[in-house]
């Protein structure tokens, strides 16, 4: 990973009049399980978004509706999968199909907010330890080294636990003053905690090399403020690394998410694939159905992601192409 | 004491079930006839087979470990099964015990004095300590037992029962003060000669000292053996236990156990100094292996119906398991044992809303208590709870059975009565029936199934009264830690609370539970916080009456003035289930609710 | 070499001090379950609590508690308690008997141990032909088929592709009864027994890596492919068997092995945690989710602490092997 350096020669050396926007979507089409593969995000967010409105088509019950009736009349277990539940019902009776739509919210809001966070910062820290270099760079370096040194799902898990159990009742609970709210809060905060170094490290090594090109050194002679070279020179031209890593990012945050829920420590409040899993593996012999729905859910969402992300990486750089 | 989850309080995951009457899927006909908490084909069996024979080995699975080796500081129900094997306590409970212990290492029932004030137990001829002290054991070696767990570093988690020895909270401040430098002296506890052991009280509270005395803090041990250990903070006596009784773990020549792996096996064997002559325990068995680690209790029960295994430990069939158990394998394997707990949701009675009675009252009439115990695992979990003394307890009866008292409406439907509650909340000024305004609540629950799924529901359930609740799941231990038994950060509905006994007498469900006078500030556990004066003076002069009849008279009206004020939810009594395999000639300690080790028996030729 | 060698260890030990620091602090500012109330048990009174609190000193300041834990970890004695039993004292556990914390780890260690290192052999053994052959059939059908599967496997959350299998494959709940089940680990007594429970949650494990290995082999073959030496190798009339095998493979294994080190070392550190848990192995993933739930916070932190330095200690075995392999490094 980390596009090389010349990547964006190769950019700006683009044949003539089309942009390389253009050319990227150009390559990028060709791609066609990457097209699918996007058609699939954008009915999956819009599932997500209108959640209610395709569980009301379907005539599913609400994801916290407790359907009694369909649990097993003497020992109340889950059930499979029926004309009133397509998917069957949890052990206290709820819709397994209305909740893997419904968990399509968690995993995506996790993923898209999760990744821009750990962008944010990776770029942030990434762009003054390496145009700043000396004692910031160190420290900065250091500091990755040091948390790229802690098992990151053991201190996620420990993490969120951690904040989890919170303050007080009274304050909503939650860490850092009430400002990491449990549940969703406490789970994007984590994993952006430990997700932004990588991206520190790819920008750091960028603007490494970037400060040192002719443009930078002109900037600078014409007597551009330290802020002006960062954001006007240095920034734009690490647009593509850092939309590929952003993208590749993202399927590993949505698996991240579903794994802390998974190990209990994640989003527990509201219906969430990773949640779900964990909810069915005590009974997952028996009711195979309510482990195997989030489980595809989780698998082609990821998936899909992955496609995109592989040809969103050829299509900026094509000498590396993949497949 | 601990219950069969891995956490330090009562109740967290044990799946208990038990059957009501009918057998099959009918909605209505639940628990309400009044029979008992168990029906027949699943009844434990409490008495070995006429040709129970010596030999074999048991195999014993378990999920975890249990919490402290050391008998002074053991407070955990699945604990109990091997400490009942290897101990001898003053008095200990035999496998059909339900209502008075049976003297073990003492000779007799102590002799009370007329102010009720005076314990002298009689210490049982003949009884020696396992290698590698093997000597007769004598009142002494009760007498440092118990001093001993004041200690910091031993722990002992229910010594405050006590605590009305004269001299008690000396001892405990000493022992506080300087927790290194040996056992503190009680001044009430005198040993006159090798074999009589005298305790003296500031109170007439001779029942429950007799009660708390079947636990494992009577069991001896040796001083002159143990102060090296002692000494140290925490102690290390664990490491180095001295049995008494029929079985003890392996060891070496220095008493180190060489037979306990925390976490992966305890391998008990025969005391070789243990004299049959002096006990009333079969004890068949030649060896006990209990092999731990086995996490998984669906897999762990499966195990055991198929017999790669033999009995349970600390685990219980989950729900898919136990329709497995109750319908697929032969009679005998799955035995119910009424376990002597409780679950209800606390409503906090000292903050709005639920500090208004009929709030309290509305609520619990609308609660569809039937479903709260569903989601542990359906009809067969137990009896939907009426009160809170649990059955085939002192003082159940006494507070109205199954059925609870006919006089506490808002009781009496286990599904729950929309009319009745709807009625409440208009007493409480609520004219459309539901909650209007501002109705939000907070509800700090289990972040895992089954507690989670039983606080969603009662969520539900809530909101059809027009509350609006925020549910906040956390970790069990943190549930109670921060939250709900520190009153300060108490929220308004604590759903995954219980109690289970310590010993088999009412003071040790309700004391503790639902006293005005018990609420700490600080691992509190009348979660309730209920403090009515009326129901603080009951209790505290119920704890000095010994007469057994009386007892149980009292604290069945306790048990009913508690409920009559509402403050939470009863929706299950909790029973055991144990399983075994076909093969094995089990027998369950009811006390325990467990299979007893001593009486359990295997196939011989 | 020498000098290098002795700066890297130099800068681990300085790491493992400051990721001890950084561990505690997070523990420690974070809210947690009060570990003295825990430890007192249900009946305890605040007076008994505060007893526990003292004698555990956590009344002492952060700062202390700190040098306290710094001193059980690094040395082999301490000046202030007489029973550390250092160096790696990382406490006592809460709920298990009091039980050093470093007595359990090292008890769960083999079982980790025994997953990481079957997993990994596996991985490889499927990652390295796989990439060989879809980067020497690059773009055809068959190179396709392969990434796109492996991209799959790379997409399945291992925790559910672990259920799956037993769902499939479980000897007692299996669909079609082949390998062992949940928790054969603890059951089996036998090497044999072992590696045969360990077949499932090995393949487990491996499908996700092999199938990131795998990509990775190919894209460095097909990198080193392109390079002058190989051309060179070829216009000499090597077979392409020679060529691939000898030239190619040789040098596009070296990332790779920089890779293997970093992944394994995570993964003994506690990130095989969600496959243990699955398989019910009793390794260090499965207590750390075990302690989690009993909010067993001196295990909790303990097992982070040493998961960190495995992988600082793997982290300075790649270096030291790269630096070997890649003279060049070592003058930087």
């Amino acid at each position: 990973m980390g596009g090389s350096p010349d990547l964006m020669e190769f950019d700006a050396a683009a044949i003539e009049a089309r942009s390389p926007g253009q050319l990227f979507w150009r390559r990028f089409k060709e791609d066609r399980l990457a097209m699918a593969s996007l058609i699939f995000i954008a009915l999956l967010v819009l599932g997500a978004i209108f959640a209610p409105l395709v569980v009301d088509l379907v005539g599913a019950p609400g994801p916290d509706e407790r359907d009694a009736g369909a649990l097993d009349p003497f020992f109340a277990t889950a059930t499979g999968p029926s004309a009133d539940h397509w998917f069957g019902v949890d052990q206290i009776g709820r819709d397994v199909f209305s909740r893997t739509v419904y968990g399509a919210r968690v995993s995506l809001v996790v993923a898209f907010t999760a990744t821009i966070l750990s962008t944010v910062a990776g770029i942030f820290f990434g762009l003054l330890s390496g145009y700043f270099r000396g004692w910031t760079d160190t420290l900065i370096s250091r500091s990755v080294d040091v948390l790229l040194a802690i098992p990151y799902l053991l201190l996620a898990t420990g993490l969120a636990a951690a904040c989890t159990a919170g303050a007080t009742s009274g304050s909503g609970g939650g860490c850092l003053g009430g400002l990491v709210k449990p549940g969703m809060g406490v789970v994007i905060f984590v994993i952006s905690v430990t997700s932004w170094t990588y991206m520190s490290r790819i920008v750091r090594g960028q603007t490494l090399s970037l400060r040192e090109k002719e443009f930078v050194e002109s900037a600078r002679a014409a007597g551009a403020s330290n802020s002006r070279i960062i954001f006007r020179e240095i920034l734009p031209n690490l647009t593509a690394p850092i939309i590929v890593y952003a993208s590749i990012l993202i399927p590993q945050v949505i698996l991240y998410e579903a794994a802390l829920s998974f190990l209990g420590v994640g989003v527990n409040d509201r219906p969430s694939w990773g949640q779900m899993i964990s909810d069915a593996t005590p009974i997952f012999s028996d009711a195979w159905w309510y482990m195997l729905f989030p489980g595809l859910a989780l698998l082609f969402t990821v998936l899909a992601f992955n496609l995109v992300g592989d040809a969103m990486q050829d299509a900026l750089n094509p000498r590396t192409k993949k497949r | 004491m601990r219950s069969n989850s891995r956490s330090v309080f009562a109740l967290a995951a044990a799946v208990a079930l038990a059957l009501a009457v009918s057998a099959c899927g009918d909605d209505d006909s639940t628990t309400s006839s009044g029979a008992a908490a168990v029906p027949e084909e699943f009844a434990p069996p409490t008495e070995a087979p006429s040709d129970a024979a010596d030999g074999g080995e048991l195999t014993v699975l378990a999920a975890g470990d249990i919490d402290y080796m050391d008998p002074g500081a053991a407070y955990y129900q699945f604990t109990f099964m091997v400490t009942n094997a290897g101990h001898r306590t003053l008095l200990t409970w035999a496998p059909e015990d339900t209502e008075e212990p049976t003297p073990d290492g003492a000779e007799d029932f102590p002799e009370v004095s007329d102010d009720d004030q005076t314990l002298t137990f009689t210490i049982r001829d003949g009884m020696k300590f396992a290698p590698p002290v093997d000597r007769e054991i004598t009142s002494a070696d009760y007498k440092y037992a118990i001093e001993r767990a004041l200690l910091p570093g031993v722990a002992n988690g229910y010594a405050a029962y006590l605590s009305d020895i004269v001299g008690f909270e000396d001892a405990q401040k000493q022992a506080g003060d300087n927790p290194t430098a040996g056992a503190p002296d009680i001044a009430g506890i005198t040993t006159p000669d090798d074999k009589t052991l005298e305790i003296k009280l500031d109170k007439p509270s001779s029942y429950v000292v007799t009660q708390a005395l079947s636990l494992p803090i009577s069991a001896p041990v040796p001083e002159e053996y143990a102060k090296e250990f002692d000494a140290e903070n925490p102690s290390t006596y664990g490491d180095h236990v001295v049995f008494s009784g029929p079985y003890m773990v392996e060891n070496n020549a220095d008493g180190e156990l060489t037979g306990y792996t925390s976490g992966r096996e305890i391998k008990m064997i025969r005391n070789p100094n243990w004299d049959r002559d002096t006990d009333f325990r079969p004890a068949y068995l030649d060896s006990i292996d209990i092999a731990e680690g086995f996490d998984d209790p669906a897999s762990a029960s499966r195990k055991v119906l198929s017999g790669d295994a033999e009995v349970n430990g600390d685990f219980v069939p989950p729900p898919n398991v136990l329709k497995e158990a109750a319908t697929e394998s032969d009679p005998g394997q799955l035995t119910l044992t009424p376990s002597g707990g409780n679950r209800y949701i606390a409503l906090n009675t000292a903050i709005p809303p639920f500090n208004d009675i009929n709030i309290r009252k509305a609520v619990i009439a609308t609660a569809d208590r039937e479903a709260l115990r569903n989601t542990r695992g359906g009809e067969l979990v137990g009896p939907v709870a009426t009160h809170y003394i649990p059955p085939e307890f002192p003082g159940f009866e006494e507070a109205g059975g199954i059925e609870g008292d006919p006089s506490l409406d808002f009781l009496a439907n286990p599904n729950g009565d929309a009319d009745l509650a709807a009625s409440y909340m208009k007493k409480a000024g609520y004219d459309s029936g539901k909650c209007e305004g501002d109705c939000k609540i907070t509800m700090v629950g289990d972040d895992i199934s089954p507690g989670k799924d039983t606080a969603e529901v009662f969520r539900g359930q809530l909101e059809e009264l027009g509350f609006n609740v925020e549910f906040r799941p956390v970790a069990h231990d943190i549930m109670y830690t921060r939250f709900c038994s520190v009153p300060d950060q108490e929220p308004e509905v604590c759903p995954n609370v219980g109690w289970l006994k310590d010993f088999n007498d009412a003071q040790s469900m309700l004391q503790i539970t639902f006293s005005g006078d018990s609420i700490d500030p600080e691992n509190n556990s009348n979660w309730p916080q209920l403090d009515v004066a009326e129901i603080n003076k009951a209790i505290a002069d119920a704890t000095l009456i010994n007469d057994p009849d009386e007892r149980a008279q009292a604290w069945g009206e306790i048990d009913t003035q508690i409920s009559a004020q509402a403050p939470a939810v009863p929706w299950v009594w909790d029973n055991q289930a144990n399983i075994k395999s076909a093969d094995v000639l089990g027998v369950v300690n009811k006390f325990n609710a467990n299979w007893d080790l001593s009486f359990t028996s295997l196939p011989q030729g | 070499m020498l000098r290098y060698i002795v700066r890297r260890l130099l800068w681990a030990l300085v790491m493992l001090v400051l990721v001890s620091a950084v561990v505690f602090a997070i523990f420690n500012i974070f809210p947690t379950a009060d570990p003295a109330t825990l430890r007192a048990g249900r009946s305890a009174s605040p007076d008994q609590i505060q007893i526990i609190r003292e004698s555990l000193g956590l009344d002492d300041p952060k700062l202390t508690q700190f040098g306290r834990y710094l001193e059980g970890v690094f040395t082999p004695i301490s000046s202030q308690a007489p029973d550390v039993d250092g160096p790696m004292d990382l406490g006592e556990s809460i709920f298990q008997n009091n039980t050093p914390v470093k007595e359990i780890i090292l008890d769960r260690l083999p079982a980790t141990i025994f997953l990481v290192t079957g997993a990994m052999i596996l991985w490889m053994l499927i990652a390295i032909p796989v990439g060989i052959i879809s980067a020497v059939r690059s773009r055809s059908l068959l190179d396709r088929t392969t990434m796109i599967t492996s991209l799959a496997f790379i997409s399945a959350p291992v925790f559910w592709l672990g259920l799956v299998a037993l769902y499939l494959f479980a000897s007692d709940v299996g669909v079609i009864h082949i390998f062992p089940g949940i928790g054969s680990y603890s059951e089996a007594t036998t090497f044999w027994g072992k590696v045969e429970s360990m077949l499932l949650p090995w393949m487990v494990l491996a499908a996700a890596t092999a199938a990131i290995y795998a990509r990775y082999v190919r894209s460095q073959m097909i990198e080193v492919m392109s390079e002058d030496y190989i051309r060179t190798a070829r216009a000499k009339g090597l077979s392409e068997r020679r060529v691939i095998l000898k030239h190619a493979l040789r040098s596009a294994l070296t990332p790779i092995v920089t890779l293997l080190g970093l992944d394994v070392g995570l993964l003994l550190a506690g990130n095989a945690i969600l496959t243990e848990t699955v398989f019910n192995i009793p390794g260090v993933g499965q207590e750390t989710a075990n302690a989690i739930g009993q909010s067993d916070l001196p295990l909790i932190q303990g097992i982070v602490l040493f998961g960190a330095f495995f992988i600082v200690i793997f982290n300075l075995f790649v270096d030291i092997l790269y630096a070997y392999l890649d003279p060049r490094v070592r003058y930087q």
